[in-house]
């Protein structure tokens, strides 16, 4: 993904931001139906199970329901490239998703000392695995790709509200 | 003086080598570090700390942990102050400043303790029999300014709070022996364990004595990697073992913080197994006068000798109900503290029949049981007369109670869903029992074994508290709330049998201590009074929290600009450039108007709605929620959620559409596009989009499950900017748009994708105004861009950007319906003037069969209307009611939107009114607040009938 502002940091923890992520929503009735593997030939790797992401090349797969897998890439054109792929094809669409939702990543060793600091009940999932958590106050889905690195994928119009909390946070930390 | 500081090596708590200054009511004073501001003042010899709730009576220190219901004090100043704190739990630090609570002009001369002179008319419930008549309200001001203990702040915290989620296999609430052993076993069978201790020290009761078994377990805790939090307190058990626990992380009161600290930590625990640790309390003796200062609970005493240093006495005078008070006398002797007598209510019977001194305790007299007297000089009274083991958590879990009659105790009675009690709390107070069972489960929790049931025992033969009969005196319940033995009576007189409703009666058990201290010997008085055994009275139901935890620990970091989550527009600082100002609708921070210098928001509002009605306006509607359905079965899907048929809709064009749910009430409203054979566009309002989006989803997932649709939500993606009014395609050619959006080439309410120097664009003809009208849609992030490129052929076109009040005009002029301002949980459709559409409809939707109910064909329904006021100038007002005659009466309806109209040149208002489809022409009669107004009946719209001005 492309390189994001420093949100804030603190001892063993950094947070950056990142607006206008270039996401393509696959959604299919089967996720083991032709779609999906349709999807997972044009995307070089399968479709991730329930609760689980993916790095594949410039992609990251993240589950998100039964029929929905985001594609996050960090440019538009590698997600273009996916959906001419599925273009009109049976069984599923995409949803052109860029820029709708914000990312703000997390690094360091304190990261799920920050997670479980957001207001939520559930804490950070485990290395490879997503959630779906109400982080401070907005639905927020936790994509976990590193032991010291996550991204919390939010509405952009949230982002803002999840910033200021993480920003607050990490001040206490310091 | 009374309290004296002892030599050493009392004082496990303490360090003599550093002193701390604090002031308490204005006095310096010294203590040691490690000291709490009650054993601080003991040891100053300072006896008279507060005044009570309602008599004002001087109180003392009672306890010494978080039951004390009497030292109460309001620490620090400004907006640091925090009223109501423990003076048993507070750790003194240097420049700590406190005042006694409750008292004025100060604690040792209060003017409130005249109450005291007027105690025979203030009994228990007094206020629900007096200040009745001839108004409660004449006196409702004065009782609030009695009511109440400390003073809150009045400004904003300056300090930090946040909450933490943590889970855990096993967690252990109480670090004394019990939850240590527990915990020690739970972790060695190899689970992840968390174990809270409420003081700054492990080990409950044998922390302070030095114990060596308790710090061999801490140790091995530690290095067992047990997760131990100190000076964290859990409150409360919730749902599927939900733990809430407050932990203090800075020192209340200090003199040198900086301007912001996190003061504390709000844990949210989420445990496979709970153990509960949390020890017991001591049951008072009831006597007269039981709460003057130097009476105080004996285990309490032997605290503060051992932990403290600190003798809270010079002669004691010890009333033991049970063994474990018999045991204390030669425990406190060896501190130093002389025992004047010890008065065993069990095999002596003997009773206190009074207490001498006013502020403070000069003495007592011992009645016999055969009647002789005998007066002991004392200036320490040490009450003890059993165990009452904290039940609270096992009793928040589900659990229940069973009644020990020998120890005159409730306890578990068996473990509560998810939650195993251990140690005192138990029951089980013999100290080799209860480590063994506490360790056996720790381990079979952790193992997902059965767990053992508790050995108990130990608490030895404590007869249940009595009233002292035939003295003069009151004979304290609940120190608290000043609930006397005679309350109790009382109570019982007046038939109250209930405990749920002596305690409301009364309030015993009510206010910061919660009734520790009070509960048992409450409810064993009014079994007395009603000849039923204690169990037969039962308990109050425990509920959190366990201790009192502050506004700022459950509010979190939700203040200021957290307060809550707020939308922002992604041009929104386009919209601060061009002087907007914001309000909230529906979680978004919109414009609402643009309003000139010195232009009041409706003046701003009309200018607007006349520019765009006059040349154009453009309108930020990014906010109005996005729906893309798609699917083989999307069509006739969509057929069912609306009222208007989707699947005859031809690509590229576009329908409005009511959402009804299945009681036929109109929940939301829209305009449903065809994108494609299969895939259609969905506008719904701005605040409707979760509720449709759910409806949709859960129609598919529990009715229509073999359809296949796929519902995305695209708000985010998709920004929406409208730009309406006579000059609207004319501004959006200057702008470059292309030729085959022009009204000749794009009719209303159809859809067209385009494209502008490559930025793809969704561009709708529909109109909320009832002008020419275009909301385009396009990626979120380009609307900045779009807006200044329009903007910059504004002045050319006589142009203005409007919020959502000019909006709230042009579409009132219009009659148009807005849904949850027009509507409210009751409106069907035939109400808003969609009969036709209803009758129309040929294919079943949702809510359709419950519309023919008779109350849904009612005539006599309200109806959406229109008003004009009578006199042409009042703006009526939203919420008025429309009847014949001022209320109270029976109402005909009310106004539901009113402005004024720039158009028209007078007011109009949009209103549900019965039967209104009938009463056009008709003059009804406008009531709000004491005015009264006329106003005419009139058809919708009020502007543009023909709607001629849609094509431009």
């Amino acid at each position: 993904m492309a390189e994001a502002p420093t949100l804030h940091a603190a001892p063993g923890i950094t947070a950056t931001v990142e607006h206008g992520l270039p996401v393509l929503s696959l959604r299919y009735f089967d996720a083991e139906g032709e779609f999906a593997a349709a999807a997972a030939r044009a995307a070089g790797v399968p479709l991730p199970g329930p609760g689980h992401v993916v790095r594949s090349g410039p992609f990251i797969m993240a589950w998100r329901s039964p029929t929905e897998t985001l594609c996050l890439a960090a440019q538009e054109a590698a997600l273009a490239f996916i959906e001419q792929a599925l273009a009109d094809h049976p069984g599923g669409c995409t949803v052109e998703l860029t820029g709708a939702l914000s990312a703000v990543h997390l690094e360091g060793v304190r990261l799920d000392d920050v997670v479980s600091r957001l207001g939520g009940l559930a804490g950070a999932p485990a290395v490879g695995a997503t959630a779906r958590a109400r982080l401070a106050d907005v639905p927020v889905l936790v994509l976990r790709l590193e032991t010291e690195g996550a991204s919390l994928l939010v509405e952009r119009p949230l982002a803002e509200h999840l910033e200021g909390w993480i920003r607050e946070t990490l001040l206490d930390l310091a | 003086m009374s309290g004296h500081r002892l030599a050493a090596p009392a004082g496990a708590f303490i360090d003599r080598s550093r002193t701390v200054e604090f002031s308490f009511n204005g006095r310096p004073y010294q203590g040691y570090e490690g000291d709490t501001l009650a054993s601080a003042l003991l040891a100053n010899g300072v006896r008279l700390v507060g005044r009570s709730f309602k008599l004002h009576r001087p109180r003392g220190i009672w306890s010494a942990g978080a039951e004390e219901p009497s030292a109460l004090v309001d620490v620090g100043s400004g907006a640091r102050r925090t009223p109501n704190v423990r003076a048993t739990l507070l750790p003194i630090v240097p420049g700590l400043s406190c005042v006694s609570v409750n008292c004025w002009p100060g604690v040792r001369l209060d003017l409130g303790a005249v109450n005291g002179f007027f105690a025979a008319v203030l009994p228990a419930g007094f206020y629900y029999k007096t200040f009745k008549w001839p108004d409660w309200h004449w006196y409702e001001p004065a009782i609030r300014r009695m009511a109440g203990l400390g003073v809150a702040p009045r400004e904003p915290d300056p300090d930090h709070y946040e909450e933490v989620t943590h889970a855990t296999d096993v967690l252990v609430v109480g670090a004394g022996l019990a939850g240590l052993a527990s915990a020690v076993a739970a972790a060695r069978a190899g689970a992840r364990v968390c174990l809270l201790s409420g003081s700054a020290h492990c080990g409950g009761a044998l922390g302070w004595r030095g114990d060596v078994e308790v710090a061999g377990l801490e140790r091995e805790a530690r290095a067992l990697g047990v997760r131990i939090l100190m000076r964290t307190v859990a409150f409360g058990v919730y749902d599927h073992n939900l733990v809430c626990a407050l932990e203090t992380v800075s020192e209340e009161g200090a003199a040198d913080l900086p301007a912001c600290v996190l003061r504390e930590r709000l844990w949210k625990i989420r445990a496979h197994s709970v153990i509960a640790a949390q020890g017991a309390f001591e049951r008072p003796v009831v006597f007269p006068d039981n709460d003057r200062p130097g009476v105080m609970l004996a285990h309490a005493a032997l605290k503060y000798a051992r932990a403290f240093a600190v003798a809270p006495g010079r002669r004691a005078l010890l009333l033991a109900n049970s063994d474990a008070g018999l045991a204390l006398a030669p425990q406190l002797a060896a501190c130093g503290i002389e025992i004047a007598a010890v008065a065993d209510g069990r095999s002596q019977q003997v009773e206190v029949s009074a207490v001498h001194g006013a502020r403070g305790v000069r003495g007592a007299t011992l009645r016999a049981p055969d009647g002789s007297t005998e007066r002991v000089h004392c200036d320490l009274i040490l009450s003890a007369g059993g165990f009452a083991p904290a039940v609270h958590l096992h009793s928040q879990a589900g659990g229940r109670l069973r009644w020990i009659k020998d120890s005159a105790m409730f306890v578990p009675d068996g473990a509560a869903p998810g939650l195993w009690s251990v140690g005192a709390c138990a029951g089980a107070f013999d100290r080799a029992q209860a480590r063994a069972h506490a360790e056996g489960t720790g381990d079979a929790l952790a193992r997902g074994q059965p767990v053992p049931p508790p050995p108990v025992s130990g608490a030895g033969i404590c007869p249940p508290a009595r009233a002292v009969a035939r003295v003069s005196g009151k004979q304290f319940v609940d120190l608290q709330n000043d609930v006397a033995a005679g309350d109790i009576a009382l109570a019982a007189r007046e038939n109250y049998r209930s405990v749920e409703h002596l305690k409301r009666y009364t309030t015993t058990g009510m206010g910061t201590d919660q009734g520790k201290t009070s509960n048992i010997n409450a409810l064993i008085l009014m079994g007395e009074l009603t000849q039923r055994a204690a169990p037969e009275v039962g308990t109050t139901r425990f509920r959190p929290p366990y201790v009192p935890v502050s506004v700022g620990a459950v509010v979190g970091r939700r203040t200021g600009a957290l307060y809550r989550p707020l939308r922002r527009l992604p041009a929104h600082e386009w919209h601060v450039g061009r002087g907007a100002l914001f309000e909230i609708f529906g979680d978004w921070l919109r414009p609402a108007a643009y309003p000139l210098a010195g232009e009041s928001l409706e003046a701003a509002a009309e200018r607007e709605a006349h520019a765009v009605r006059s040349t154009a306006g453009i309108l930020d509607g990014s906010p109005l929620g996005k729906l893309e359905v798609f699917g083989p079965d999307a069509a006739r899907f969509l057929d069912y959620m609306y009222v208007g048929s989707m699947s005859s809709l031809a690509v590229g064009q576009a329908r409005y559409g009511l959402l009804l749910n299945e009681n036929g009430t109109v929940v939301d409203d829209g305009i449903v596009a065809r994108l494609g054979a299969e895939r259609f566009w969905v506008n719904t309002t701005t605040a409707g989009i979760e509720r449709t989006q759910a409806a949709f989803e859960e129609w598919l997932q529990c009715e229509f499950v073999d359809f296949r649709v796929l519902v995305t939500p695209v708000t985010s993606r998709w920004a929406n900017v409208t730009v309406a009014g006579p000059r609207a395609w004319a501004w959006l050619a200057a702008a470059g748009f292309d030729p085959a959006l022009a009204p000749a080439a794009m009719k209303h309410m159809t859809l067209k994708d385009s494209r502008i120097e490559g930025v793809p664009l969704r561009v709708l003809r529909a109109s909320f105004s009832g002008e020419l009208g275009y909301e385009i849609n396009l990626p979120a992030l380009k609307s900045r861009w779009l807006l200044e490129r329009l903007w910059s052929k504004a002045a050319g076109i006589g142009a203005v950007p409007y919020g959502i009040e000019a909006l709230q005009v042009l579409r009132v002029e219009k009659g148009y319906l807005h849904i949850g301002t027009d509507t409210d949980g009751t409106t069907l459709p035939q109400d808003v003037g969609f009969a036709r559409g209803l009758e129309r409809k040929s294919v079943a939707f949702v809510g359709r069969r419950s519309l023919t109910r008779a109350a849904g064909r009612d005539p006599k329904r309200p109806q959406m209307v229109g008003l004009v006021p009578a006199d042409a100038t009042t703006v009526l007002p939203v919420g008025a009611q429309i009847a014949d005659r001022p209320p109270p009466t029976l109402t005909q309806g009310h106004v539901t939107s009113s402005y004024r109209s720039p158009a028209l040149g007078h007011p109009v208002a949009l209103a549900m009114l019965a039967d209104g489809a009938a009463r056009t022409g008709d003059t009804v009669r406008v009531h709000h607040l004491g005015r009264s107004y006329a106003a005419r009946v009139v058809a919708l719209p009020f502007y543009d009938p023909k709607g001629s001005r849609l094509n431009g």
